[in-house]
């Protein structure tokens, strides 16, 4: 079992575990509620959580005060092929924060999921790195 | 008498190192940039909070909930770990991760979403963090098979501890096909 | 393009090591008390860089920004020596460490750099940030984790200490 997890809050579970598992190849962990699931790619365990929905996690604070989406807070997934998945992703309809940023190491994006929640994509720059095809 | 601390005084000169101990670090460093996808990394989760002060952040982490440094680069910059997890803390409106996007949004600390760290014995944990003046955002709950509770960070960010209960199961993952 | 700019963009800490490895190991050595410990901070300092890198943490790399990584690297090397100096109270180890590992690019200002050696680890660490490093007394007290009120106050201890020790080793001509 690993010892840490991330958890996002989202509006819709089924929708969340669809857009992870079938968009960034996450795996499907555990869904033992409708509105508790928990997903997995490589160390990272990803709960997904609908506010109020029952004791544990997303229930609401002792002020009544229920947990939402978004924020800027985030986990940062590598990916091989960045323009690739972000041309799937727009095709999809899916929004982002900024543009691809190159930068010392790789490139990166900032997308959200269904209900908002940042994901950080980055492209390592690779030593067999096919840089001419990438220039334009 | 001349005083010691003039002598301290001096500009950084660059020393080259012995040349055995210079080029295996370069096979080191070489070994890690090129080794592609994750080698470099050696932890595969990764999460960015925001923080306002970088150095009594690292404190927190470090002190207080046992990651440890992997690297500080003040004021903008750290990476810590802790189990499978790295964290990387960004001062917002800093180059990097906490620029400004093109709307001109600022990145902020905050927010709901939260890294989940799993404990031995919750209340311990808690006892000994309230008494070190932790803020906690809620006492000790119960979810299904596990206890868990929430507190911040100096910067206003959640954490979530967590001590699983005897039912926890965790079904493993798929292999990768 | 040729090879050249993709190899530096990809392994952009190793296109950068022939310069920054002396200034970065030459920050470290007469900070550090010995060979081997600045050997030690120095990998640690750009398998770091490496590793941050790969994370997309570095903006813009370059031999300052090492130089910085560098420092808070010692910070961290002298707080857990002064653990261990509370737990053991071995100064006197210390002592037998630094004597047996000179720095012979410092000889001329061995005597002083003999005597900080011969300092406890807080103290040694306060006057490095303060006046090798020359940073203001607010920073090393960051550094140290202790109160601006608490590093002056170890400041004037520490150089009481210093000068003390520098006349017994003969320092005083």
């Amino acid at each position: 079992m690993s010892t840490v997890s991330v958890r996002y809050f989202v509006d819709d579970v089924d929708a969340a575990i669809r857009f992870y598992c079938q968009n960034l190849s996450f795996r499907e962990v555990m869904h033992p509620a409708p509105t508790f699931a928990m997903l997995s790619l490589g160390d990272l365990r990803l709960v997904l959580s609908a506010p109020g929905g029952g004791p544990g996690g997303g229930q609401a604070m002792p002020d009544g005060t229920l947990p939402s989406p978004g924020g800027w807070n985030r986990f940062m997934i590598e990916v091989t092929d960045l323009d690739g998945l972000v041309s799937t992703l727009r095709r999809q309809g899916t929004r982002f924060r900024n543009d691809i940023v190159s930068g010392v190491g790789g490139r990166q994006i900032l997308l959200e999921d269904p209900s908002g929640n940042p994901v950080e994509l980055f492209e390592p720059v690779l030593p067999e790195a096919r840089l001419s095809e990438r220039e334009s | 008498m001349t005083d010691p601390l003039d002598a301290l005084r001096l500009p950084v000169i660059p020393v080259e190192p012995r040349r055995e101990f210079a080029e295996h670090l370069l096979q080191k460093i070489e070994g890690r940039e090129r080794g592609g996808p994750g080698a470099a990394t050696g932890h595969g989760a990764t999460v960015r909070y925001f923080v306002t002060d970088l150095n009594g952040s690292v404190a927190f982490y470090r002190d207080l909930l046992g990651f440890h440094s992997e690297l500080i680069a003040a004021p903008a910059f750290a990476m810590l770990y802790r189990g499978d997890l790295r964290l990387l803390l960004s001062v917002p409106g800093s180059a990097g991760g906490g620029s400004a996007l093109p709307d001109g949004s600022v990145p902020a600390p905050g927010g709901w979403n939260r890294i989940a760290v799993r404990v031995d014995d919750l209340d311990a944990t808690v006892a000994a963090l309230r008494s070190r003046g932790v803020r906690f955002r809620t006492g000790i709950t119960s979810g299904v098979a596990v206890r868990q509770a929430l507190l911040h960070d100096p910067s206003g960010n959640l954490i979530e501890l967590f001590e699983p209960g005897a039912g926890y199961r965790e079904r493993a993952p798929a292999p990768a096909g | 393009m040729g090879t050249q700019p993709q190899s530096s963009e990809a392994e952009p800490v190793a296109a950068l090591y022939r310069q920054a490895l002396p200034q970065v190991f030459g920050y470290l050595l007469p900070r550090c008390g010995s060979t081997a410990v600045a050997e030690d901070l120095t990998a640690e300092t750009f398998m770091a860089a490496v590793a941050a890198v790969k994370a997309g943490g570095v903006p813009d790399l370059t031999v300052a920004w090492l130089v910085g990584v560098a420092r808070h690297k010692l910070a961290d090397h002298w707080r857990r020596v002064a653990r261990e100096e509370q737990r053991l109270a071995a100064v006197a180890d210390l002592t037998a460490a630094a004597a047996t590992d000179p720095w012979p690019e410092l000889l001329d200002a061995g005597a002083a750099y003999a005597a900080l050696a011969r300092l406890s680890a807080p103290q040694r660490a306060a006057l490095t940030l303060r006046y090798l490093d020359g940073l203001p007394v607010a920073e090393v007290a960051g550094y140290l984790g202790r109160s601006e009120r608490a590093t002056e106050t170890l400041l004037v201890r520490a150089r009481a200490a210093l000068r003390a020790i520098y006349q017994e080793e003969g320092g005083d001509d």
